[in-house]
């Protein structure tokens, strides 16, 4: 039998986020949910976008891939439909999946591709010292808002309802062991799982530190009551609450991208031969071509 | 070489290209080389569109210097192209629509062709439907142009092979009916000479984006991902229906970042993708070249130009992309840009470009034009079993596991070339990124000495392309050099034949690969003519400009340039080769 996998086995470099930093907590939970679900390291390949959330992928003993501003779910896509047979983990900033690349990521909701897609979203762009990010509150003063931030911000988990999700979380630092569950479950969904992390930005947010956020969250995780089946009773937690809930607030079944797919092989695309069938290609060809 | 040509024009909506493919497989079918050549706007119903087809005893890449016969549906194709018909030409016009008749037909005979009124509608509305008149039409050209009329009958039966019968015996019954009109009432203006021919079996006809996506297909390419842009949208539609065949898939993504974002983790996951564009998604494509560039990810991305800036012409032809190809994104690292210049180098160079992609690890442009994509022409069956397939450095599972924590995903060697793993072999598990990193993927972006070794190590990987690519092809002999390359390599060919026909030799150099620039092939044949001219599809000589910067020859080298929308003619380059003096 196989070793139990700790989080010591997906560990690489020493992660340099400042101290204090939520992210600490998005990496432990995202160790701990893949020893738990027993994942080879060298299955994951975690892609990660810009900012001090992109260098996540260096702190991860998997597979990594820090890609540009924004583009992970495009990257993550492609791996994704190359090796079916891969766990693709996406981790992002709330600048990359709520700014430059919030295109993406209704796309690959709609798509439902098998990524797992965990933001960790500070509402701050920390890594160029503290601009608003689009999820900053109005009012807040920053470099880029010295008299106060102006616009309404994304609320990311009505907007990723009204797109569709199959599976829709949010978690905070602030309870490692909820968010390592929220993960552990979005990994094992068949589909694309947002799971959005309040990771508090101790350098540049003094306002929503872990306390403030303690003292406003529902965790519907704990309401007897909730049914993450339900659609009508996400959209009316949402609805109210915005962002001041954890849990899994909805999860719904149904088949991914690599399983809609027309034709798609079973077997990884990356291990197959590459010569196609001539013979058959060639009664297609001449079907359509031949004068 | 004998040849006629022959257009047909109306408005978009009419069956305008439906006419013109069945006329352009009737000629094949019937043994000519065929070459097409489509006008159209970007209005789908309802603005002005026209088909060419030249059809010769010979293999023709161009389209023709004048026309032969115009089946004009409206005047404004009459008025249109009428001037373009040679002396005793034929313009055949509409007479069945609602309308005075007009002055439609007198630039047709300024020129001493010959208008003739057809009641191709009212043909048509005899037989049930005023929408058959392109049909009709194709009766009638048959007749006059040699076309058997058998050979026509099933040409246009096959077309509607999906449709009922009864929609299949009325087009059939509408030749007949523009073949029997044609014999009563025009049976003085038959081409006595018949349709030019060759005997030949097993030709295809098909357009660029065809080979392209055969190419890619027989190279293994299993994953196309792309967003939908004229005049590249063929190939998406072709991988839409295809790769579901052989177990891949094409998705057609949100925008063409997306697209090309797709195709670097696919193939950063070891599979062989694509994604093609025309100028504006090739602009924003650019931030993610880069991140294949830094990252040392194969990608094939096929650039089919358009004219621009923005939106531009979208169905229009120019080669006005070229330098951004080449220089596009920011930073700098190695890339490669094929330029293939006919259907059957389109097939080759783009199952090339994956082979270019894997070994050097990098972007591969296939350099292409609206022309050279869309036009449908006849060629040999393409050669599927010789494509060669070679996936560059990789490393096997056991070398995975033997080098372990070992393995340097970047590791400084001679070639560049580093060898590859793939997420899922077991030991190697590496970080690609596109931030700046050492030869084990290790981000660093502090150290002066690892910054200059990498990019050293990333810029010397193509030094190795010319045992894996031509630069150049050069043909003929003479002291005035041509130098072009994609879809004018065509009209210059033909141009080239008849001036050295003509005692006027010309030595003509195709450009196959634009980058890295073959400055080692270029250089001695600008040395040794005594006049260049470049010959491109753009205002500024983008081409020129590369000859000049990277082989010199200042004083000699001039340009022959084309940037109206439309593709040169071959008179056009006889006449820019040696103006009448």
């Amino acid at each position: 039998m196989a070793a139990v996998l700790t989080h010591k086995d997906f560990a690489a470099e020493r992660a340099t986020w400042c101290p204090g930093c939520g992210d600490f907590a998005v990496l432990r939970a995202l160790q701990d949910a893949c020893a738990r679900l027993g994942l080879a390291p060298h299955r994951i390949v975690l892609v990660s976008g810009i900012g001090c959330s992109g260098k996540i992928a260096s702190y991860m003993g998997t597979y990594g891939f820090h890609t540009h501003h924004g583009r992970t779910l495009p990257v993550a896509t492609g791996i994704k439909l190359a090796n079916r047979d891969l766990t693709v983990i996406a981790a992002a900033g709330d600048g990359d999946a709520y700014g430059i690349g919030l295109n993406h990521l209704i796309h690959a909701i709609r798509r439902d591709v098998d990524v797992t897609y965990v933001i960790m979203d500070n509402g701050v762009y920390g890594n160029t010292k503290g601009q608003t990010s689009p999820t900053t509150a109005p009012g807040v003063t920053t470099p880029s808002s010295p008299l106060g931030a102006v616009d309404e911000p994304v609320h990311p988990l009505r907007l990723a309802l009204a797109a569709g999700a199959t599976y829709l979380a949010q978690g905070s630092s602030g309870d490692p062991a909820q968010l390592t569950r929220l993960v552990e479950q979005g990994v094992a969904h068949r589909g694309f799982a947002l799971i959005n992390v309040i990771s508090p930005c101790p350098t540049y947010d003094r306002i929503r530190t872990y306390q403030w956020w303690r003292e406003r969250l529902t965790n519907v995780d704990e309401d007897p009551a909730h049914d993450p089946g339900d659609s009508r009773r996400a959209w009316e937690i949402v609805a109210s609450r915005d962002t001041e809930v954890v849990g899994l607030l909805y999860r719904a079944p149904r088949r991914a991208l690599d399983e809609r797919l027309p034709g798609f092989a079973a077997a990884p695309l990356a291990g197959e031969t590459l010569r196609p069938d001539l013979d058959r290609v060639r009664r297609i060809l001449d079907e359509e071509y031949a004068v | 070489m004998r040849d006629i040509a022959w257009l047909i024009g109306g408005k978009t909506g009419e069956g305008v290209d439906s006419a013109g493919e069945i006329f352009a497989r009737a000629a094949a079918r019937a043994g000519a080389h065929v070459h097409t050549f489509r006008l159209f706007p970007p209005i789908i119903k309802g603005g002005p569109t026209s088909y060419e087809v030249r059809a010769a005893d010979a293999p023709v890449h161009a389209r023709a210097d004048a026309l032969d016969c115009v089946i004009a549906l409206d005047d404004e194709t009459a008025r249109r192209h009428g001037p373009a018909l040679r002396p005793g030409g034929l313009l055949l016009i509409d007479d069945g629509r609602a309308g005075p008749a007009g002055t439609a037909g007198d630039g047709a005979a300024a020129n001493g062709a010959i208008a003739c009124p057809v009641p191709f509608t009212a043909l048509a509305r005899d037989l049930g439907g005023p929408i058959m008149k392109n049909i009709v039409a194709l009766g009638v050209s048959a007749r006059l142009l040699g076309v058997d009329a058998a050979a026509m009958r099933e040409t246009v039966r096959r077309r509607f092979d999906d449709k009922s019968a009864r929609v299949q015996e009325q087009n059939t019954a509408a030749v007949d009916a523009g073949w029997r009109h044609a014999g009563e009432h025009l049976a003085g203006h038959t081409r006595a000479a018949g349709l030019p021919r060759t005997r030949a079996a097993g030709r295809w006809l098909l357009s660029g984006n065809d080979a392209i996506a055969l190419g890619a297909l027989a190279a293994g390419c299993r994953l196309y991902a792309s967003y939908p842009i004229t005049p590249a949208s063929d190939v998406l539609e072709w991988m839409a229906a295809h790769l579901p065949a052989v177990g891949g898939a094409a998705i057609q993504t949100e925008d063409e970042i997306a697209a090309l974002g797709a195709v670097i983790g696919a193939g950063y996951a070891g599979v062989r993708a694509m994604t093609a564009t025309s100028g504006p998604g090739l602009s924003l494509m650019t931030e993610t070249m880069g991140l294949a560039g830094m990252a040392e990810i194969p990608a094939v991305i096929v650039a089919a130009q358009r004219p621009g800036p923005s939106a531009g012409m979208p169905t229009k032809h120019e080669q006005s992309d070229l330098l951004h190809m080449v220089y596009a994104s920011h930073g700098e690292f190695p890339r490669i840009v094929l330029t293939p210049g006919s259907l059957e180098e389109c097939f080759a160079d783009t199952a090339l470009a994956f082979n270019l992609a894997e070994r050097f690890q990098c972007p591969v442009i296939v350099a292409v034009d609206q022309d050279l994509v869309l036009a449908r022409s006849t060629a040999a069956r393409l050669p599927l079993d010789e494509v060669r397939i070679d996936r560059g450095e990789r490393l096997t599972d056991a070398d995975a596991v033997r080098l372990g924590e070992t393995y340097e995903r970047y590791a400084l060697t001679a070639s560049g070339i580093s060898p590859r793993a793939v997420p899922g072999q077991p030991g190697t598990r590496f970080l690609s990124s596109g931030d700046a990193h050492d030869h084990r993927g290790v981000i660093d972006v502090e150290d002066p000495e690892v910054r200059r070794a990498m990019v050293d190590k990333r810029l010397r990987k193509t030094r190795e392309v010319w045992r894996h690519a031509a630069g150049t092809v050069v043909e003929g002999e003479g002291d005035v050099l041509v130098i072009s390359l994609g879809s004018p390599c065509g009209p210059i060919r033909e141009a080239a034949a008849r001036l050295r026909g003509g005692g006027r030799p010309v030595r003509f150099l195709q450009i196959r690969c634009l980058w890295p620039f073959p400055a080692h092939e270029i250089g001695p044949e600008v040395a040794r003519a005594r006049r260049v001219v470049v010959v491109e599809h753009n205002a500024t000589g983008q081409v020129a400009s590369l000859v000049r910067s990277h082989v010199g020859g200042h004083e000699k080298v001039t340009g022959l340039r084309r940037y109206d929308g439309l593709p040169f003619r071959p008179a056009d380059i006889e006449a820019g080769l040696w103006p009448p003096s």
